[in-house]
């Protein structure tokens, strides 16, 4: 199909969350291996790296495509990128409209009874392979039409991409090579590798096809080492993953001076791993341990994040979040409305108090009434970092029955809060109810205990008895205006900050009517004024 | 002659092709086809491309230019192609035994037979216009005078038209079906001499040059004599089909049927099968419509899509066929086709059921028989053949909502054209499933594609039928199985041998079942058990059209029971029949056998208990 496409020459541009493929096991999350597999098609195939991202070069895509009568797959991380909240600039309609142009201008239509045309045809010895060769006329005008896209688009927006992003390459003695969110992971990484004097860089990768060889070479080649990252795994290929098998080619023809290249005399030492297969996280932690691996001429093929022979090993795992941010993560279960709480309380930050903010949830394969993990980070400055959190200000536990199995403290810094579902009324109740060892833990690191019985309220205002268990997560929010500084310190009014909430539910609830958006403010309201601490004094105490 | 303005048309007359019998139009000269779109340039494609493959120089000098890189082909560029040099004979007219039935123009896959009727007094100025006498006199012997155009009109309007069967010698394979279909001995197969040759060559191109038919001779209640008119031709010669292929003809009678009522206002999307093969290889389109093909599997999805943007763009009324073999739409593009029928789309499926994967040379298909011998089912020693029972598209495709549902085979050509007709009009989708002959899988000769769908349908292998959810709301309502032999019976008996006539003689004419039938001919148990599926089949379809209820149990012999009424009808009568919408003159040949003969040469068997019921419903009437 997607080879009839392009050979018809139709400009259809595919958004691709991509997702590992089914092999051993299913996985919905991310992986490259299923783009990468359909690399071969004819499409020209463009990765984004976050939301911001995947909306700018779905723009640019289009207008490439229609240009050259050539496919595009936009692609972005599944899951990772496509059911992340970020903070994006949205394009104004009538920008994207001057931009992309009128389809009608460019599309032909190939079924028209007034213009009677056979397509797809039959071809033989004769002319299959004319065909299949003079195709190149469309394909050799890809590359151009691509720059120009890319201008334009950077001269209306102020936002300049190119066929890749180089980070601090020019004097890199060490290079992180990659497509995709973790990515933007690495350029953190990168500024903190050079705070320590590792003349480290990174080059992401944004234009897959055509692929940019002239430019990676020129990126790359004053390098010792490069590492190349890949989100699939494909070892009968001998020489690498398919992105390391470019590379490699791209090199053997500039050592050659050949294919356009200008000739170099040497060839970085070139690694190449495995990471974030079905969106394993992948922490700046593996990041550096791959730079290590580099200057420490460790294993030529790697993976990370796991435990096997092959595996990095993680020595170091700094909190690169940007400076004065907030990080939160919500223990809940699937069907409490925590995840959709998230989103609100991200929309509420970014939308309301103007943060940038980063919102996610770790969802499994499984269906309601399981356990769920979300996480939101709040910052003054764009998030880059796209890995689960281990630094977080404020935990949530929507489901107590986290606090008796796994950790739901790890990573909650001194001074930092819970805030937790109870159905008991005292504080004194609620801390005699707590495991010992998360006891000693909140009181070693002076960890303040909210609480407030969400259940309880839930159903006491849900007007309709399936948004009962549904409206649990939204009393969240109430807690979280009252614990965070953001509302205080945003200059609002009460009634500012509360007409913002309400917007925002609006937009989540409205088109579920008015009374469900009017329930939902009743839960934040009775979230804010009846949340409940355990007192220091309490805490000092065993009970 | 077609004018060529570019002395270097293909459309015109050349050294090679001296009497241009290779040129644009079926029945009278037409122009190229032109269209207005950067992407092609008709007059180019077809005066060097189609040249150079014509020439022979194609794969060596033809450049790998842009005009190649789509590869699209302009619409009837199969019109070019010549096809002369294939056969070593072709048919021959014999006017005086004529009787104008149009089965053979009908029934050719490959429109290299073609009709024409005109008015005496105009034919005979037309003809006056052939300069040269001796030539003037040699077409005008190959005109008739059938009674259907000639004597009937002349006495009722007091003008008789004349008639002619001419040949395409550019286009005819010479398979010999059009002499098999002629009961008549109007037509027989007869040596390519050059002097043959010649003399063909001349009448085609005065054949084309005398002017159309004259419209008052072409009746519109004759679905046959559809392929008089011009727009009825949007499947032209040259494509590359087998000689005699089954397909082939249901296609272009498809074509025809649709043509004639939305001219090339449609379009055609097809699954990769023969049908792609043999019309689709460049650079020869033998197609007047716009036409795509995508892959094997997803020609459902495609047209789903492709109504959806013509529905976009106020083409509503603009029909799409969606055609494919049993191959694509029974095994591989199945969910694809029951998503297009459960979408309540306006979008017209068309199957060429061969019965196998024709294409790739045989493979068994589920729409396979049992005991078949077909690739994934060979006939050897531990399996004899097929031995899973077929699967009904027709009857699954009945069960989507509200779908328009047909089984038809082309050598029923009224149940043919009413098929496709009725599909067009149904304001939803539908399916027609054909029956096709394929001469290599099927073993049979190249003749036999239209005998051998009639003993399809004879022995039960592939009933007729119609769903039309217009006609009610319960199943025997919408039910037809009207066009069957003995509709009330098991097994149809050949009123001439007096024998029943079931699967196993079906399946003793074709070689694809040789294998079935030991030294002295005994068939099978694979065979029998073949039978007993053809059989329930059968009693299925009886049972949901509603025709089980009134026989006494243990299937009792229609003689044994009480013939009704009828009194005012016998043997030899003029008759009025009525088919669904029209009615037809014809005349009761045998009321005991129950056979019917139409005027529009095509004949109706029932059994004698039905055709008494009819008379009885005023179905069939007294002229
Ligand atoms: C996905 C795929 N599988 C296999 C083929 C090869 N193929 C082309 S046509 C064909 C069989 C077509 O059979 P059918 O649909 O019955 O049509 P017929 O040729 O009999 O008319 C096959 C297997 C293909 N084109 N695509
Ligand atoms: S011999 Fe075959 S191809 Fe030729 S005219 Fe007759 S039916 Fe057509
Ligand atoms: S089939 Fe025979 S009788 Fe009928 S039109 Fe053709 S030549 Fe005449
Ligand atoms: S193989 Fe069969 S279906 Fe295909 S063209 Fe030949 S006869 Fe027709």
């Amino acid at each position: 199909m997607l080879y009839t496409i392009s050979g018809k020459r139709l400009p259809v541009v595919f958004h691709i969350g991509a997702r590992a493929l089914t092999s051993h096991s299913l996985n919905v999350h991310a992986g490259h291996d299923d783009v990468m597999s359909v690399a071969d098609v004819g499409w020209g195939m463009l990765f984004a790296r976050n939301a911001q991202e995947a909306c700018d070069l779905a723009l640019i895509a289009r207008r490439t495509a229609e240009a050259t009568s050539t496919p595009f797959m936009s692609i972005q991380d599944g899951f990772l990128t496509t059911h992340t909240v970020e903070t994006v600039r949205l394009p104004e309609p009538e920008f994207m409209k001057d931009y992309v142009g009128d389809p009608s201008d460019k599309l032909i239509n190939l079924l028209d009874p007034k213009n009677p045309l056979m397509s797809g045809t039959v071809q033989n010895q004769d002319s299959y392979m004319k065909g299949k060769i003079a195709q190149r006329a469309y394909v050799d005008r890809v590359g151009d039409a691509l720059l120009e896209s890319i201008e334009l688009f950077a001269q209306k927006t102020g936002r300049r991409y190119g066929l890749l992003a180089p980070y601090r390459c020019e004097d890199a003695e060490y290079v992180l090579v990659g497509m995709g969110s973790y990515m933007e992971t690495a350029e953190v990484t990168v500024d903190h590798l050079r705070q320590q004097g590792v003349k480290a860089g990174c080059l992401t990768i944004y234009c897959y096809r055509p692929f940019p060889m002239h430019e990676i070479v020129e990126a790359l080649k004053h390098c010792k080492g490069i590492a190349i990252l890949e989100r699939m795994d494909d070892p009968l290929s001998s020489t690498g993953n398919s992105l390391t098998r470019e590379v490699k080619a791209a090199f053997c023809d500039a050592l050659n001076g050949q294919m356009g290249h200008a000739k170099i005399d040497r060839i970085p030492m070139i690694y190449h791993g495995s990471a974030g297969l079905g969106s394993r996280d992948v922490r700046p932690g593996d990041l550096i341990a791959t730079f290590h691996n580099m200057s420490g001429g460790g294993l030529e093929y790697f993976c990370l994040g796991i435990k096997h022979p092959l595996a990095l090993y993680v020595k170091e795992e700094p909190d690169l979040r940007p400076p004065g941010g907030f990080s939160m993560r919500g223990h809940s279960v699937g069907g409490f409305g925590s995840v959709t709480t998230n989103k609100v309380i991200a929309s509420i930050a970014g939308d309301v108090f103007g943060k940038d903010v980063q919102a996610y949830p770790k969802y499994g394969s499984e269906k309601k009434g399981l356990p769920t993990t979300y996480y939101l980070t709040i910052a003054d400055s764009h998030v880059s970092t796209h890995s689960e959190l281990d630094r977080v200000d404020l935990v949530i536990l929507n489901d107590v029955n986290s606090l008796f199995s796994g950790n739901p403290l790890k990573g909650l810094v001194d001074q930092g809060a819970i805030f937790m579902q109870s159905p008991l009324e005292s504080p004194e109740d609620v801390w005699a109810h707590l495991p010992p060892h998360h006891r000693k833990t909140i009181r070693e690191n002076s960890i303040r205990v909210f609480f407030v019985d969400m259940v309880h309220i839930a159903r006491e205002v849900a007007s309709v008895p399936d948004l009962q268990m549904r409206m649990q997560g939204i009393v969240t929010l109430g807690a979280f205006l009252k614990l965070t500084p953001y509302a205080a310190n945003s200059g609002m009014s009460d009634e500012q900050v509360l007409s913002g909430v309400e917007k925002a539910l609006r937009k989540y609830f409205g088109k579920r009517g008015e009374q469900v958006v009017r329930d939902n403010m009743t839960c934040v309201q009775r979230g804010y004024s009846e949340l409940k601490e355990v007192d220091r004094r309490i805490i000092q105490q065993d009970p | 002659m077609a004018s060529g303005e570019n002395p270097k048309s293909m459309n015109a007359p050349s050294e090679r092709d001296p009497y241009n019998n290779c040129s644009y139009g079926t029945l009278v000269d037409q122009e190229y086809r032109l269209i207005d779109l950067p992407v092609l340039d008709v007059r180019a494609f077809n005066d060097s491309v189609i040249r150079a493959y014509e020439n022979g120089t194609a794969e060596k000098e033809l450049p790998a230019d842009l005009a190649t890189a789509r590869s699209l082909i302009p619409v009837g560029t199969a019109a070019l192609r010549d096809f002369s040099y294939v056969a070593p004979e072709i048919p021959e007219y014999i006017p005086g035994n004529c009787t104008g039935c149009m089965e053979c123009v009908t029934l050719c896959p490959d429109t290299a037979i073609l009709g024409k009727v005109q008015g005496e007094e105009q034919w005979k100025l037309n003809l006056s216009k052939i300069p040269d006498g001796a030539d003037r006199d040699m077409f005008a012997r190959q005109w008739s005078e059938p009674r259907k155009y000639y004597a009937g009109p002349k006495k009722k309007t007091g003008e008789g038209g004349k008639f002619t069967i001419i040949i395409d010698p550019a286009k005819c394979k010479g398979c010999a079906e059009c002499v098999t279909v002629c009961g008549d001995d109007a037509l027989k197969m007869i040596t390519k001499t050059d002097k043959v040759v010649e003399t063909i060559r001349k009448s085609h191109r005065f054949f084309k040059e005398i002017g159309p038919s004259d419209e008052q001779f072409v009746s519109d209640n004759l679905l046959v004599d559809m392929m008089l008119k011009e727009e009825s031709h949007v499947y032209v010669g040259g494509a590359g089909s087998c000689a005699g292929c089954g397909e082939g003809t249901a296609l272009r009678m498809m074509c025809a049927a649709t043509g004639v009522q939305f001219g090339n206002d449609w379009g055609i999307l097809a699954a990769t099968g023969c049908n792609t093969v043999y019309t689709s290889t460049y650079p020869y389109n033998p197609y007047l419509v716009p036409w795509s093909n995508s892959l094997f599997e997803n020609v459902a999805t495609f047209a789903a899509g492709l109504r959806m943007r013509w529905d976009q763009q106020g083409w509503q009324d603009r029909p799409i066929w969606c055609i494919g073999g049993d191959g694509a739409m029974f095994d591989i593009g199945f969910q694809a086709l029951s998503r297009l029928l459960a979408s309540g789309m306006n979008v017209n499926v068309f199957v060429l059921d061969t019965q196998v994967y024709s294409n790739t040379g045989g493979q068994a298909s589920t729409g396979t028989f049992t005991g078949q011998n077909a690739k994934m089912s060979l006939h050897g020693k531990v399996v004899s053949g097929k031995q899973e029972r077929r699967k009904e598209i027709a009857q699954i495709a009945m069960m989507h909502p509200r779908t328009y549902v047909a089984q038809t085979t082309a050598a029923h050509m009224n149940h043919f054209y009413r098929s496709i007709i009725d599909a067009l009009s149904f304001d939803g989708p539908s399916l027609v499933c054909c029956y096709t002959t394929c001469q290599p899988e099927h073993g049979v000769a190249d003749n036999m594609a239209t005998n051998q769908a009639r003993l399809a349908v004879d022995s039960r292998a592939f009933p007729l039928l119609v769903y039309d959810p217009r006609k009610g709301d319960t199943i025997r309502q919408r039910l037809s199985l009207k066009g069957n032999p003995a509709v009330n019976d098991p097994w149809w008996t050949n009123p001439k041998t007096s024998k029943t006539v079931d699967f196993v003689d079906f399946a003793r004419s074709e070689g694809r079942f040789a294998k079935q039938f030991d030294k002295g001919g005994n068939q099978s148990d694979t065979l029998l058990s073949a039978r007993q599926d053809r059989l329930e089949n059968w009693r299925l379809l009886q049972e949901l059209a509603g025709l089980l209820d009134k026989q006494p149990a243990g299937n009792a012999k229609p003689a044994a029971r009480k013939s009704a009424g009828a009194a005012s009808l016998k043997t030899g009568d003029r008759i009025r029949y009525y088919d669904d919408n029209h009615w037809i003159s014809g005349q009761i040949e045998s009321l005991e056998t129950g056979k019917l003969v139409l005027d529009d040469h095509t004949s109706i068997q029932v059994d004698s208990v039905v055709l008494k019921q009819a008379i009885d419903n005023g179905i069939i009437v007294a002229e």
